[in-house]
């Protein structure tokens, strides 16, 4: 039985209850700071979805890099991502007029002092040209050592040459290799960034700008020639680090902060909207069936019971699995499974009490219908317990959205926190020990879920009133 | 025995529950016309099986064949009555469906090598039996004796601590245990194997076979019992300190009865009612849980089944597991409510 | 007669959230063995927390609790708890709760609540308990079928003659009675009234009887004590109370009892009784009472001896 005359009236005293408990004011703060990330995902750019979803919007990104911070814990100095943009290419333009010839150089230089070679090594070669060009790429190390990247004929257009995989850049590596006498094969990327004399020797060893007094940077020569009018080209260096951002990437180069950010309002809304709406919808119901009484509380309660024994997951699983709705859709398949629960029995139990109590009896006697009852007296002193409720049922909602997304039911486009941890799980994180790809996306739900059990926390006052008796 | 009328009215009530929720499955899948396509194939495979093993139906010709096949195909059809209006349709799945006639899968097969998706489903069924009912007896005497604990010093240390553990276990879900629980003991410490449910080959003594199963099931076990026990204890604290505040406590005490007494038949026989059935939601919710549990550890219970239909996209499968999880959920309340009759007299007589 | 029970200065407070509720505040009395005390007073007076006082069944938020507490010539506030559970409750002394109400257990059968303190303080094997269970409730008159029946099953009057058989199980000297018959109906009323009476000739049983019905302590009493806020106003045997109240709150509750007799017009007290966390200074009944002067709103009268039975706690009788 839940005794309420020591209970608190109304919202004002909810709120009043969990700003004067240490543990509801941690609560509060912890969403405070998840709603801010939430904002600013909404000041972005507004086409989060169609971005999340294009491999383009992410190429100077890394895969599968770890948080930068990490690097704090091993002590190692991993490479970083240096984007070398195309204004900071030393351009040099030489024409030879006589056989209507322009040669267009561009110098990009790179100082390098990180202890591994790069991730990746991506070029982006921009030819403006009405006909085809010769085009030549070479990497110069800080020891002065050339290796010839590229040399062809090649077509107008946009290319990326991405050095570790491409296959001209590869035997053209090879055939440097060879020269030096080296016979095994190595990857590119430790070609590319170790000295020459230590390959000669068999024993690689990646030379830093700093290695050379004095220092000397990295440097990409890109040539181009061409015999056509209005000739152009322009270049991007990427070169991709180990570790990226605050959060690391995924096996799509996504930044998995972003990924964060603008999966929190989705969250944190579907968490909202589905607590709100299923409780007040109970609580409705469950103040009619108390408070009427008879046949209509009899009915309700049966309805209830229905409810609560339904497999709740497994209708969703099948409405998601057959019609693969969007996140709304699914919202309101939840409401409409969740239209009569717990809160139903509870505050029908509540109702019952307040019905007795005698200002009641006083303003049924002097003519007050039944509904202005109830919605007038009886409804504001189920409030605070309604409230309490909203609160502490907003996690599970969360969890269920997060859970649907993991098993690949949730909306398909949205970034959502569970879509990272269900591609997490598909790529093969927790087997190859992409650790952050996982743990992060869920140390944010957690952090939700225990905002709210810390303000469930500080409302325990409110959600069991019989139990603060002195 | 006069125990038969709450249990009558909670199994019927139960009864219309599992009818209301088969239905609504077979009703949802059907929008997209697949079982439909389930029974169809099903009656297409029967009635080759049966016309393959009639040795006068292979003399015929090929295009003669092919004839008769769609002939009796169409008869079976009308016969079932599959070619009414939806509405009947969607009754007759459901009497099919509630008697487990469920069948044939699109892409899984049982070890046996059956489609038959109640097969598939009943090879799997043991492994979530096993695993979930061991973790329910264990967490819920584990958490009705800390509840206990918590109950005898109300504001104490240990209570507090336990109910904020309590609160934030009932708020994060089972499976995200699972997944730290998985890479800390699992990639990290390599205590445990990474789930599954023996090791790869497989002891062939059987002793040693199911000493294998037990220590895979200890990292599930300990992630569900972890996840689910403060908030059990929590419930069973709340109860328990109501019932000491009755008068029948006190008087108890004022006939001198020792305090373990007092604890046993005043205390908490009278809380177990109550707290049987705040927990019977907490099960249930529970159930719904296992699934991605059993994911995240390769358990290969019916969970997993289901997480792989859904990635076959083998629908039969889905909307089968979908029923048979209805049956276990409506068992385990069952079960709840009989012991729940067991220890409250006031259902016994009247 | 010899004197059973003796009180001095007994004292519990509680400590709760608006502060500390004066409950029992310095009672002290003597009784003799084989009679009957009523405690009269209206709801939220104390008279509830007298009875845990005296049986020292005390709940977790204790402020104060002191005094002397003398039965049978032992001081029972040097006893510990353990052995305060082992020798006296239930054998010495026994309280009888409100049976109505919640006192029985609802998931025990009414003969195992009877049989068990035989089983668990007499050492008795079950056979023998539950013959001890049946006679029990013949004494009580009760037919002994009720041993399987369950609490819910019972009207409110046959769980107060259970309440009331449990309490005699283990033949005590005293009982405390907690206004046992509030929720019943008057018949029931009276029946249960008999049964006490014969009861007490029977077994030459001491009363402790709370109520806060006049009409019931007056067939029961040879003494009574009225109880305001916590303290005791007025002492002495019923009928020099009933008939010659001196207290001026005594005077108005007899003022506000109909009689069956009489055609007075009823008077009601009025205010309303004080709220025990913060009692009025002085004489805790001043802002009530017609008689009141102006040291009655600084000074704290005591019990003074009016005559060898008739003590009263009034600065107006104050010095006689």
């Amino acid at each position: 039985m839940i005794v309420m005359s020591s209970a608190p009236v109304g919202i004002k005293s909810v709120m009043h209850e969990i700003l004067h408990s240490k543990s509801g004011v941690a609560g509060v703060v912890i969403l405070a700071l998840i709603l801010l990330t939430s904002l600013t995902a909404v000041v972005f750019p507004d086409n989060i979805v169609e971005r999340w979803n294009d491999p383009q919007a992410w190429l100077d990104k890394p895969r599968l890099a770890a948080p930068e911070w990490t690097t704090f814990f091993t002590g190692e100095n991993p490479s970083r991502t240096i984007i070398v943009k195309i204004q900071d290419f030393k351009r040099d333009v030489q024409r030879i007029e006589q056989l209507n010839v322009t040669k267009i150089e561009l110098r990009a230089r790179v100082v390098y002092d990180y202890d591994t070679p790069p991730s990746e090594l991506n070029i982006m070669i921009n030819l403006v040209s009405e006909a085809r060009s010769l085009l030549s790429v070479e990497w110069i190390r800080p020891d002065g050592s050339t290796v010839e990247l590229l040399r062809e004929v090649a077509e107008p257009g946009t290319k990326a040459v991405f050095a570790y995989i491409d296959r001209t850049v590869a035997s053209n590596v090879n055939a440097y290799l060879q020269k030096l006498g080296v016979s095994q094969s190595l990857p590119i990327g430790v070609v590319l960034f170790s000295s020459e004399k230590s390959l000669a020797s068999g024993v690689p060893k990646l030379i830093k700008s700093h290695d050379v007094k004095p220092s000397r940077p990295y440097e990409l020569v890109v040539v181009a020639t061409s015999e056509s009018k209005g000739f152009d080209v322009e270049a991007q260096l990427n070169l991709l680090g180990v570790v990226y951002g605050l959060c690391g990437t995924d096996n799509l180069r996504r930044d998995i902060f972003i990924g964060i950010v603008w999966g929190a309002p989705i969250a944190l809304a579907f968490g909202l909207v589905a607590a709100f709406v299923v409780t007040l919808i109970q609580a409705i119901f469950g103040a009619i069936s108390g408070y009427y009484g008879s046949k209509i509380d009899e009915i309700i309660q049966r309805i209830t019971d229905v409810y609560l024994v339904l497999p709740f997951l497994s209708l969703l699983i099948t409405i998601q699995f057959i019609y693969k709705t969007t996140i709304w859709t699914l919202l309101i398949a939840v409401i409409a499974l969740s239209l009569f629960g717990g809160v139903t029995k509870s505050v029908r139990s509540m109702a019952l009490q307040v019905r007795e109590e005698p200002y009641i009896e006083a303003a049924k006697s002097y003519g007050a219908s039944k509904r202005r009852i109830l919605f007038l007296y009886i409804l504001p002193r189920l409030l605070p317990y309604t409230f309490a409720n909203i609160t502490v049922s907003v996690p599970a909602y969360v969890f269920l959205e997060a859970s649907l997304s993991i098993l690949g039911l949730g909306d398909p486009a949205l970034p959502t926190w569970g879509k990272l941890i269900s591609e997490a799980f598909s790529g093969g994180a927790a087997y190859y020990g992409y650790w952050w790809w996982i743990i992060i996306p869920s140390t944010f739900i957690v952090l939700v879920s225990t905002a709210f059990a810390l303000l469930w926390y500080s409302l325990d006052k409110v959600l069991n009133p019989r139990l603060r008796e002195e | 025995m006069l125990s038969k009328s709450y249990l009558a009215k909670r199994a019927s009530l139960l009864a219309i529950t599992l009818i209301v929720a088969t239905y609504l499955t077979v009703v949802i899948a059907n929008g997209g016309g697949l079982v439909d396509q389930i029974l169809a194939n099903q009656i297409r495979f029967d009635v080759t099986s049966t016309l393959v093993r009639d040795p006068s139906f292979n003399r015929l010709s090929e295009a003669e064949r092919e004839k008769l096949l769609e002939q009796r195909i169409e008869l079976a059809i009308h016969a079932k009555g599959l070619d009414q209006p939806f509405i009947v349709r969607s009754f007759i799945y459901l009497v099919d469906a509630l008697t487990l006639r469920l069948g044939q899968a699109l892409v899984i097969k049982s070890n046996t090598g059956s489609r038959a998706v109640i097969d598939i489903i009943v090879e799997r069924l043991p492994a979530t039996v096993a695993l979930f009912t061991t973790a329910t007896i264990i967490y819920s005497i584990l958490g009705i004796l800390v509840g206990l604990v918590m109950a005898r010093k109300p504001g104490g240390f240990f209570d507090r601590f336990m109910t904020m553990l309590a609160v934030i276990t009932g708020v994060i879900p089972p499976w995200f245990f699972a997944i730290i629980f998985l890479l800390i003991f699992a990639f990290y410490i390599r205590l445990f194997p990474f789930g599954g449910f023996v090791s790869v080959p497989s002891p062939t003594d059987p002793l040693l076979y199911a000493i294998d199963v037990m220590f895979h099931m200890v990292l599930p076990l300990i992630t569900w019992i972890i996840a689910s026990f403060p908030f059990w204890a929590y419930i069973t604290r709340n109860i328990v300190i109501q019932t000491i505040g009755e008068d029948f406590v006190t008087m108890a005490k004022a006939k001198g009865l020792s305090q373990s007494a007092v604890l046993r038949r005043y205390v908490l026989r009278p809380s177990l009612p109550p707290i049987i059935t705040n927990v019977a939601l907490a099960l249930i919710a529970s159930w719904q849980g296992a699934i991605i549990t059993e994911v995240v550890f390769g358990w290969p219970g019916i969970g997993n089944l289901l997480n792989l239909a859904i990635l076959s996209t083998d629908a039969p499968v889905v909307i089968g597991a979908a029923v048979v999880y209805a049956y276990l959920l409506v068992a385990t309340v069952l079960i709840l409510d009989i012991i729940y009759t067991v220890l409250d007299p006031r259902l016994k007589v009247g | 007669m010899s004197t059973i029970l003796s009180l001095r200065d007994l004292t519990l407070y509680y400590r709760t959230r608006r502060g500390i509720v004066r409950a029992v505040d310095n009672i002290s009395f003597d009784l003799e063995e084989g009679r009957c005390l009523s405690l009269v007073g209206e709801s939220g007076c104390g008279k509830s927390s007298m009875a845990y006082a005296i049986m020292r069944i005390l709940p977790r938020n204790i402020h104060t609790y002191s005094g002397e507490l003398i039965f049978e010539g032992k001081n029972l506030m040097a006893l510990s708890n353990s052995e305060l559970s082992k020798e006296i409750w239930l054998k010495k002394m026994a309280m009888v709760f409100q049976g109505a109400m919640n006192s029985l257990n609802p998931v025990l059968s009414v003969g195992e609540q009877v049989s068990e303190v035989f089983t668990l303080h007499a050492g008795l094997s079950k056979i023998e308990a539950e013959k001890k269970a049946a006679e029990l409730l013949e004494l009580v008159r009760l037919p002994s079928s009720l041993v399987n029946k369950y609490p819910h099953e019972l009207s409110g009057g046959m769980k107060q003659r259970v309440v009331i058989a449990i309490a005699l199980s283990m033949k005590p000297k005293l009982l405390l009675l907690d206004e046992p018959t509030s929720a019943l109906d008057v018949i029931t009323q009276a029946n249960i009234i008999n049964l006490l009476k014969k009861l007490q000739k029977e077994f030459n049983l001491t009363y402790i009887f709370i109520t806060h019905d006049l009409g019931l302590a007056s067939e029961l009493s040879d003494y009574i004590a009225v109880m305001y806020a916590g303290r005791i106003v007025e002492l002495g045997d019923a009928r020099s109370v009933l008939t010659d109240p001196k207290h001026p709150y005594t005077q108005k509750l007899l003022a506000a009892t109909p009689r069956l007799m009489e055609e007075a017009k009823l008077e009601f007290i009025s205010g309303s009784p004080p709220d025990l966390a913060f009692p009025p200074a002085g004489c805790r009944f001043h802002p009530r009472c017609p008689f009141v002067m102006d040291a009655c709103m600084v000074k704290e009268p005591q019990l003074s001896k009016l005559s060898e039975r008739r003590h009263v706690s009034c600065l107006l009788w104050e010095g006689e």
